[in-house]
């Protein structure tokens, strides 16, 4: 039989597990989570600016293949991203695009093309784990992590601000010379 | 007459029509408002003009309906002018009813006899009005009214500038109405020698003495005469213009170079002259007794120094020269740009007529004002806020301003008010849109939101006014109870916000519960646009500036040689390279262009010129030049892109690149002709949108002609009516299937043996057994989908057939 004591401090302890757990748990992340293909991904709610159903996609030519085209998104021009290209994922699967998740940045206009659209995912943020390294995987710069059904969680920052976001294409063809002059190719 | 002049006589016809009709509106509805006040007698004064003018002018080309029309009109106004009748608001309707009319017939052939049922409804609606049978007009000699080709006018090319007369108040002078003589008179008239009130310029009959009516108004819509001599000129005469000044800026900047090289050479000039010196003194020494040698050595030294001075004075007055001319483009620049300014006022004379029948039509009193009239601004921007500020004005009188009673109840005037503002404010130019109405209620908003499931009751609960207002912009948001026909049905704010952003402003809305509301439209003062020619390569529709493209031919196979492994067309004599656009842009296709009938356009940027072949010219159109994207720095072969009215994305090319990279493509694997079709057709049958347009890309840029169909029945529809050499389809989609529509496919004797591949997400083995056995030959997983190894198939399968 529990005396009143017992009683008391089995709440108490049952109390402080609790607490615990809650601690373990630390902060509380958003996550939006996704499918390119048959792979699935995750991005953190305030990387993302928006998102929307995909509507007509039109080809950028004489730019990398990881741009899929210009948008126009609300009288804008959004430039849509295949992440897979960009990301030299090599993974089978169809590119079908059914959404576009815009990326919050001041600065550019850029959304990636995504086939699904899952619903907003609530951890905590030490059940996020660190991504698998694995070779002709995705370069660790452009992850934040993984969940634990190893849906790899995007570093929008990363892809935003990698070199080959800005398309210079110097001038153009016969780089060598100057500007005013064209050299005939023969 | 020639139909090309007949041509432009029917278009001068009509812009002096619309002149008239937007006068005659204005003028009507401030009759109407204010029939008693002191402008009224000068209102009818004019609008008696007007159809007397327009009356003889359409006479004389032979539009007879219109004439019919005016005519009547005229009468009226005459019975009025002399004061035989007075001004009742039936005959304010008749008559903007009878300008309805006229909108009408002008519309495409102007010889629209009164016999035509438009006519006649209108003349019975005047018996109606007035009583009594309608009485004939004085018809003048037949043969003169039959066809423009036979009525004489005085020939008026469209580059003699007409010089129009400030507004006067002489009495209608029958006399200087041309009445048209008999028809051989035609060269007379040309001849003859123009009435004394005139300029020396024969202007054509429609002149007449009342010249271009007033288009200045103050806020109360009245016109008033404005002394200023216009001249009027074809827009497009504008464009040419500004492409020009464009393109001067380019040589411009050609010129900046050139000063860069030259002040090069004058420092390569002046390390030369130093070393020779130095070179000097170091000889002077050596050869010191052959003094012949040293001479000529400090001769050859005084004369580089003397080059040296004069290459730095060149450069000097080679600079100067090119500040002048930078200034003095700038201003051209500037002063063509101010060319395409017209006054706000324009955009709105339709404006009170809409608001006057719309109100009606709904049973408010609504008052339409307009301040700021005289603002400038872009004629592009004009045009491109015609449609934000008509949903505007409908938005704010179905759902803003109240019926009478429930004015009257809150206290409010009978009459609502809208004012439509326009001003400068710095940089831009901002048009406000304001109702005394009823405001928005945010509260409706927050629950409508809510109701829509456009966020949880939560995050709603906490979000401020300025938050709930941005949702009104959102696409298939309304908060008004029942849709209307008119403004209803949740479309309207989100348009506005878009048309905004495509004129690079922006939309702000301010509203105060039961006191009215407004909107504020802002956005920068010059458009940058272009006249732009849209042509069609491959399965793109892409934009090159009309300017670049010096013409566009159709080609046969004649038209062709091969010279050094190279195809060129002959134009007048020259060779002139060939190339398909598309190769152009993707150095690895390779196009084999049917010899049937082939479609190129001569593209010149001045120095050289390139012929591109393409599929289809689609038109010439002016386009937004919109750049990329900060991202990107340069793109070889785009200028920008624009989006069109359809709301579609187009790429602006570079003229300057395609043909500096047309004119170094390698030899080999150049476009060949050849005869007959080769291109394979794949027809797509997939419910799901974005996987459709996916595969369609993938197929179309691997150089497939694609056909789709949205389900299985919608696919044996298509290939009832169109061949195709292979079908790919999704499995589940609604209404047959794709295992089905197999079946049906090799059931059918026309197209038993086409080949199928089935493309779905069903793994199982037992849908794989039964899409084989009902006779597909292939069966693809989405999720193992390959691009390249599909493609192969592809073209495997389409081979073999």
């Amino acid at each position: 039989m529990l005396t009143d004591n017992d009683r008391i401090l089995k709440e108490r302890a049952a109390q402080l597990a609790a607490s615990s757990v809650a601690e373990q748990q630390g902060e509380l992340i958003e996550l939006v989570s996704f499918s390119i293909g048959r792979e699935k991904y995750a991005l953190m709610v305030d990387e993302i600016r928006e998102i929307q159903p995909v509507t007509e996609v039109t080809p950028v030519p004489s730019v990398p293949g990881f741009v899929r085209g210009l948008m126009n998104l609300r009288g804008s021009l959004l430039t849509v991203l295949d992440l897979h290209e960009f990301l030299s994922v090599k993974r089978p699967g169809m590119r079908d695009a059914s959404r576009v998740i815009v990326l919050a940045s001041d600065e550019l206009d850029v959304g990636l093309a995504v086939r699904e659209v899952f619903d907003l995912v609530r951890i905590g943020a030490a059940s996020i784990l660190q991504p698998l390294t694995i070779p002709d995987g995705i370069e660790p710069r452009f992850l934040q992590g993984m969940l634990t059904d190893l849906t790899l969680i995007i570093n929008a920052q990363a892809i935003l601000m990698d070199p080959r976001m800005i398309i210079d294409d110097g001038h153009g063809q016969l780089a060598h010379t100057r500007s005013g002059t064209d050299g005939e190719v023969g | 007459m020639d139909p090309e002049k007949a041509r432009k006589l029917a278009n001068l016809f009509r812009a002096e029509v619309k002149d008239h009709l937007a006068a005659l509106s204005d003028n009507l509805l401030a009759l109407e408002k204010q029939p008693e006040a002191a402008t009224s007698k000068s209102a009818v004064e004019e609008i008696f003009r007007s159809f007397h003018t327009l009356k003889g002018c359409s006479r004389a080309l032979g539009a007879k309906g219109i004439e019919v029309i005016c005519h009547r009109l005229e009468d009226q106004f005459s019975q009025i002018r002399s004061g035989k009748r007075a001004i009742d608001p039936g005959l304010v309707d008749l008559s903007l009813k009878g300008l309805d009319a006229v909108r009408g017939l002008q519309e495409t052939e102007i010889e629209v006899p009164e016999t035509d049922p438009r006519v006649q409804e209108f003349l019975g609606l005047v018996s109606v009005a007035l009583g009594g049978s309608p009485r004939p007009p004085s018809s003048p000699p037949r043969a003169t009214t039959t066809t423009p080709a036979q009525a004489p006018v005085p020939t008026v090319s469209m580059s003699a500038p007409v010089v129009e007369e400030t507004l006067s108040s002489k009495p209608p002078d029958p006399k200087t109405i041309r009445n048209p003589p008999p028809s051989d008179a035609t060269k007379q008239v040309a001849d003859e020698s123009s009435p004394p009130e005139k300029a020396s310029i024969p202007p054509p009959p429609c002149r007449g003495e009342s010249a271009r009516p007033a288009v200045a108004s103050d806020a109360r819509g009245i016109s008033i005469p404005k002394a200023q001599e216009t001249i009027r000129v074809a827009a497009d005469k504008l464009d040419s213009l500004m492409n020009r000044v464009g393109e001067l800026v380019i040589s411009k900047i050609k010129t900046d170079q050139r000063l860069q090289d030259i002040q090069a050479v004058v420092s390569s000039v002046g390390r030369c002259s130093n070393s020779f010196v130095t070179l000097q003194a170091q000889v002077a020494h050596t050869i010191g007794e052959r003094l012949t040698s040293l001479r000529e050595w400090q001769a050859m030294t005084k004369a580089l120094r003397s080059l040296e001075q004069r290459v730095t004075i060149l450069e000097r007055d080679f600079g100067s020269d090119i500040a002048r001319m930078s200034l003095v483009s700038r201003d051209l620049e500037e002063d063509v740009r101010n060319l395409r300014l017209l006054p706000f006022s324009e955009l709105v004379g339709s404006f009170h007529r809409m608001v006057r029948d719309l109100a009606r039509e709904l049973g408010k009193k609504v008052a339409l004002q307009v301040e700021g009239g005289d603002t400038e601004v872009d004629k592009g921007i004009l045009e491109g806020l015609r449609a934000p500020i008509l949903h505007l004005l409908r938005n704010a009188l179905d759902h803003g301003i109240e019926p009478v009673e429930e004015r009257a109840q809150k206290g409010k005037p009978r009459e609502g008010c809208i004012i439509l503002r326009a001003s400068h404010r710095g940089m831009r130019f901002v048009v406000e849109v304001s109702d005394d109405g009823r405001g928005i209620d945010i509260e409706r908003t927050r629950l409508r939101a809510g109701e829509l499931g456009l966020y949880s009751r939560e995050r709603l609960a906490q979000m401020e006014s300025a938050d709930l207002i941005e949702l009104l912009f959102r696409p298939g948001f309304t908060t008004a109870s029942r849709v209307t026909e008119i403004s209803g049905r949740g479309v309207g704010m989100d348009v506005v916000a878009e048309r905004m952003t495509r004129l690079n402003g922006t939309v702000d809305l301010q509203t105060t519960l039961g006191r009215g509301t407004t909107v504020c439209l802002s956005m920068p003062l010059t458009l940058i646009t272009t006249q732009a020619l849209l042509i069609r390569s491959g399965s793109q529709m892409l934009a090159l500036p009309t300017a670049s493209v010096e013409r566009t031919l159709e080609l046969g196979k004649d038209d062709i040689r091969t010279v050094d492994n190279r195809q060129v067309l002959l134009l007048n004599g020259q060779p002139v390279l060939l190339v398909s656009l598309e190769r152009v842009l993707d150095s690895t296709k390779s196009r084999k262009l049917t010899s049937d009938s082939i479609r190129a356009l001569i593209l010149s940027d001045g120095a050289r010129r390139v012929a591109l072949v393409t599929d289809e010219i689609v038109g010439e159109q002016e386009v937004v030049h919109k750049s990329l994207g900060k991202q990107y720095a340069r793109v070889r072969n785009v200028s920008g892109a624009t989006i069109l009215g359809t709301g579609r994305v187009v790429i602006i090319l570079n003229p300057h690149d395609l043909i500096r990279n047309a004119l170094g493509l390698k030899h080999a694997d150049s476009d060949t002709v050849t005869s007959g079709h080769e291109t394979r057709r794949v027809l797509v049958v997939e419910d799901s949108y974005g996987t459709r347009t996916y595969e369609k890309e993938i197929l179309e840029s691997a150089g497939f002609e694609v056909f789709t169909a949205v389900d299985g029945l919608a696919a044996l529809d298509v290939l009832a009516h169109q061949p195709v050499d292979l079908v790919v389809a999704d499995i589940e989609m609604p209404r047959l299937d794709g295992i089905s529509l197999t079946r049906r496919i090799r059931e059918n004797l026309s197209y038993a043996k086409l080949p199928v591949v089935l493309v779905t997400a069903m793994e199982s083995s037992e849908y794989r057994k039964a899409g084989l056995d009902a006779g597909a030959d292939v069966y693809v997983l989405k999720q193992d989908f390959d691009q390249e190894i599909f493609l192969h198939m592809l073209r495997n399968l389409t081979a073999r057939s």
